[in-house]
């Protein structure tokens, strides 16, 4: 797996500093979420990786390799590259679109052939969809072809940029689950653009926060959450409800305890906490049992524990 | 305004230039035997002087003017008709008459015309007049169509009259369709009026076509530069009006009032 | 209660029956120079003047009809039925008045002729617009109409009109000059194409460019097309005079060449506008995934650009290929030949018929094309 680097990188367009003194590291198999408010520099640093915009100073590598110095179109063709607005080929069938790159790879006709089925299987994308043409696709399906495309020649790195931004939030949330599965499965390193914070929160195993072209805060998102480097930071992840979407990281087995107080109602012990006290909040006991998935006894959890794990569990981080 | 603006902006345009360069080529047309005759020695007679070259260009403009602007009244008035309630029914029929007719060629139209109507001026105008239509009428419909039913529907609701929302929203809404449809009119018509000297009208194509059939190439050069100065010059001065439509239609008249 | 459901198809009736009745079918006269005598629709055999009438009744009661498919269909039977009729009554017509031996004898069609021919066409498309026909049944809607042309023309029913004596006066004359046109419109396209393509690529990427290169070939559209031809004579017979080379090539002042270099200007605008108006119109969002996903700018250019622009381009090829058919037939004017030459010999020889046989097919080659682009762009655009 190829890490990418980004060595104090600073681009200009005009008067305005897209980055400045940019630095930072993504390890091999990350999911890298770059989130901020527009304007931020994050679209223009993930557009570097893929060497479609250059750096002014600094260097970016990808595998220890100088981006700036390797044949870009080729270099494109082992990066996968997904953008909001999909951009499929209105005159190729989705089948065409999804076999562009291993086409331009030169792979044969067959081979070809069978990674478009894979990667509709993968995809969910029904078998009789693929001779269509992209107008006759909805939205939803559309970038599901538009990651197929990505996917299709098995790059190492995948460049997401707000992909799932013009979706319903239905499509949203499945298109989000099937990342989440993909990347899990095959352990490729996903960088990942957004301005959605719950997106943010829900994909990244690293996620960087980003303004006006500096690296604010970079790190695992509940060490972000929990420890905001700014004000800045603690505003853009919510301001008053940073510790409701804290209570969404953390999952009901890490603050049970093994106690039997004859509590009425039960959890799942992966249930984040908010499910917890969403159901506290429904059924009016303050106790919840807690239990594993095939259903066996865990312990309790209370709503002490809920709240004193507030401020009192920011020192159990590694958790 | 101040008066200094205005000159700043007249020296910018072109067509101002053009239209100066276009009135003196014409009047010094008669001065200009020394340098015909330095261009071309073997010619006895270098300068046209069958009529005057303001006599052509004022007869050209008027076998122009004359066609278009009845073909203007006649185009708008049946861009209109169709596009209300009672004439709905002729539409279809109308736009593919004239999306069909322009595929006619213009010379063909006044070709046509001199079986049916003869040799002249009356044929030229009357076909110049018949081609001239399509474009306008054309660029009407397109126009009007083009009006958002949120705007005729907003006006009617506020309580305009049919006549007054056609006057007051419809037709200026459909102002730049109906500019551009008359422009392509006069910009053929400018050129097919030149070719009506074969069949007797007098133009600023008589001199090309005598000196075609006299070989006398000063002439096709006189006729040629002052009709092309034209055609150049009417086309500027529409841009001008095409740009004076459209900022009313489009978000560019905000920055005006601001 | 009876209730009129195509107002259209009463009104075209309703004119046809007035000039059935008060303009000439045909016009005769004893030689091109005296006047004529008007024939009117009566004097046909009754037969041919019967089928005319007939079809033109029949629009009274298909207007009635309350289907809109049955009334369309109907107007389509009863307009081809009225076309083929007028035809044969024109030709019946000129073969009762011609008696053999009166060579100089003109039988012309006259406004009558024209106006029903005009009316039968106009039902006819209007109807195959209502009916919603596709391209397929239009083409043998057309078909049919040319037949039907050619059967009656094989018969002999035309020979005593005037114009098909030019016709076959002018025979040969008329195949090289036919020839003559259409070498002149595409090799006007064919320089325009040569020109227009690195110039499309120049000013693809600059914008400064292209702003310059549009605006100048704009102001070369609007010079009038004599004009044109006149201010290249001169430049180019002075370049043969000089240059020998040139000369043995057939470049002259007259001729072909000003011809088609003009034809080729006048292409120039409308196929650099399209080009170019076509690949700006595809999406951003498109050539950003292609570029992302590794296309180099070649393949950019082939597999995605160009296929995106083609309908944009061949728009422009449309526009520029009948505008050049026209044009063409101005070229007759400094000596390059085409259909034009028998417009403007006719028209200098007060031979009506001549003209119209330089002009009907200077406008049915247009519309040909004019037919045939639309085919290929519905194709395109699937």
């Amino acid at each position: 797996m190829k890490p990418i680097a980004f060595h104090a990188v600073g681009k200009s367009f005009g008067a305005t500093h897209a980055l400045c003194d940019f630095s930072l590291e993504i390890p091999g198999g990350a999911f890298c979420v770059l989130i901020g408010p527009s304007g931020c520099g994050k679209s223009t640093a993930l557009r570097m990786i893929n060497a479609m915009i250059l750096p002014d100073q600094g260097r970016v590598t990808v595998g220890g390799e100088d981006v700036a110095r390797l044949d870009p179109v080729e270099h494109r063709r082992h990066i996968g590259y997904v953008i909001q607005s999909v951009g499929l080929f209105p005159h190729w069938t989705v089948a065409q679109n999804i076999a562009a790159v291993p086409r331009l790879l030169g792979w044969s006709k067959p081979k070809q052939a069978d990674r478009v089925e894979e990667m509709a299987g993968l995809l969910g994308i029904e078998p009789a969809l693929l001779e269509r043409y992209p107008h006759e696709l909805s939205g939803g399906q559309q970038q599901r072809a538009g990651v197929a495309r990505a996917l299709a020649a098995d790059p190492e790195i995948i460049l997401m940029d707000e992909p799932f931004a013009a979706l319903d939030p239905t499509s949203r949330a499945t298109l989000q689950a099937e990342l989440e599965r993909i990347h899990a499965r095959s352990g490729k390193t996903i960088v990942f653009v957004t301005h959605d914070m719950d997106e943010a929160l829900r994909l990244a195993t690293q996620m960087v926060v980003m303004d006006r072209g500096h690296l604010v805060q970079s790190g695992a998102p509940i060490e972000i959450l929990r420890h905001p480097a700014n004000s800045l930071v603690g505003a853009f992840l919510g301001g008053g409800s940073i510790h409701m979407r804290l209570l969404d990281r953390l999952a009901v087995r890490e603050r049970s305890t093994p106690r039997r107080t004859g509590a009425t109602g039960a959890i799942a012990a992966g249930a984040s906490l908010r499910q917890a006290l969403d159901l506290m909040l429904a059924t009016g006991s303050t106790r919840l049992a807690v239990v594993d998935e095939d259903g066996t006894w865990r312990g309790e959890i209370h709503i002490g524990d809920i709240i004193a794990g507030g401020e009192a569990g920011t020192s159990d981080a590694s958790a | 305004m101040h008066p200094h603006d205005v000159v700043v902006r007249l020296a910018h345009a072109p067509s101002l230039w053009l239209t100066l360069l276009l009135v003196g080529v014409v009047l010094l047309m008669p001065h200009t035997a020394p340098l015909f005759h330095a261009w071309f020695p073997d010619l006895p007679r270098p300068v046209y002087t069958r009529a005057s070259f303001v006599a052509l260009t004022l007869a050209h403009l008027e076998l122009v003017a004359l066609s278009s602007g009845g073909a203007a009244l006649f185009g708008i008035g049946l861009g209109i008709f169709v596009t209300r309630e009672a004439g709905r029914d002729l539409a279809p029929l109308v736009g593919a008459l004239a999306a069909i007719g322009q595929t006619f060629p213009p010379v063909a139209v006044l070709a046509l015309s001199v079986p049916l109507l003869g040799y002249g001026a009356a044929p030229t105008i009357l076909a110049l007049w018949l081609y001239a239509v399509l474009p306008i009428l054309e660029g009407t419909i397109t126009g009007l169509r083009a009006v958002p039913a949120a705007v005729t529907d907003a006006a009617t609701g506020m309580g305009f009259s049919a006549q007054g929302r056609l006057l007051g929203i419809e037709l200026p809404l459909a102002s730049p369709f109906v500019v551009s449809g008359l422009r392509t009119a006069v910009i053929i018509n400018i050129g097919t009026a030149a070719i009506g000297s074969t069949i007797g009208a007098l133009s600023l194509g008589s001199p090309i076509l005598e000196g075609l059939a006299t070989s006398n190439s000063a002439y096709v050069v006189q006729g040629a530069l002052v009709v092309a100065l034209l055609a150049v010059v009417v086309d500027r001065w529409f841009d001008h009006l095409a740009s004076m439509t459209s900022f009313r239609s489009s978000g560019r008249g905000r920055s005006i009032t601001s | 209660m009876t209730k009129v459901h195509d107002r259209v198809l009463v009104l075209l009736c309703c004119v046809g029956l007035v000039t059935t009745f008060f303009a000439p079918f045909l016009d005769q006269a004893p030689n091109r120079l005296a006047s004529s005598t008007p024939l009117p629709l009566l004097n046909a055999p009754g037969f041919e003047a019967g089928a005319v009438i007939l079809g033109l009744g029949l629009f009274m009661p298909i207007a009635l009809l309350t289907s809109d498919r049955v009334r369309s269909l109907a107007t389509i039977g009863a307009s081809v039925l009225l076309l083929w009729a007028c035809l044969a009554a024109a030709g019946h017509l000129a073969a009762l008045r011609a008696p053999s031996g009166t060579p100089a004898m003109r039988l012309s069609l006259g406004p009558s002729f024209w106006s029903l021919a005009g009316i039968a066409v106009l039902a006819l498309l209007d109807a195959a617009q209502r009916a919603r026909l596709g391209l397929g049944a239009r083409l043998g809607l057309v078909g049919l109409v040319v037949a039907g042309f050619i059967l009656m023309a094989r018969a002999g029913t035309f020979d005593s009109l005037s114009l098909t004596k030019e016709f076959l006066a002018h025979r040969a004359e008329f195949a090289t000059e036919l020839w003559r046109h259409l070498a002149l419109v595409c090799a006007a396209l064919l320089l325009a194409f040569v020109v227009g393509v690195p110039l499309v690529l120049a000013i693809l990427r600059n914008d400064a460019l292209r702003g310059v290169v549009l605006a100048s070939l704009g102001i070369v559209q609007t010079i009038p097309s004599i004009a044109l031809f006149g201010l290249l004579m001169v430049p180019l017979s002075s370049l043969a005079s000089a240059v020998p080379v040139v000369k043995a090539i057939g470049v002259e002042g007259v001729g072909p060449a000003p011809a088609i270099i003009a034809l080729a200007l006048y292409s120039l605008f409308p196929l650099v506008r399209g080009f170019t108006v076509g690949l700006a119109e595809v999406p951003f969002a498109v050539k950003d995934a292609a570029r992302g996903l590794g296309f180099d700018r070649r393949r950019m250019l082939l597999e995605i650009e160009l296929p995106l622009a083609l309908p944009a381009l061949l728009s422009g090829l449309r526009v520029v290929t009948i505008q050049a058919i026209g044009l063409a037939a101005v070229a007759a004017l400094i000596g390059a030949g085409g259909l034009g030459t028998f417009v403007f010999q006719g028209i200098g020889q007060y031979a009506l018929d001549l003209v119209l046989l330089g002009a009907i097919p200077i406008v049915l080659l247009a519309l040909a094309a004019d037919l045939a682009f639309q085919l290929v762009i519905g194709v395109v655009r699937r």
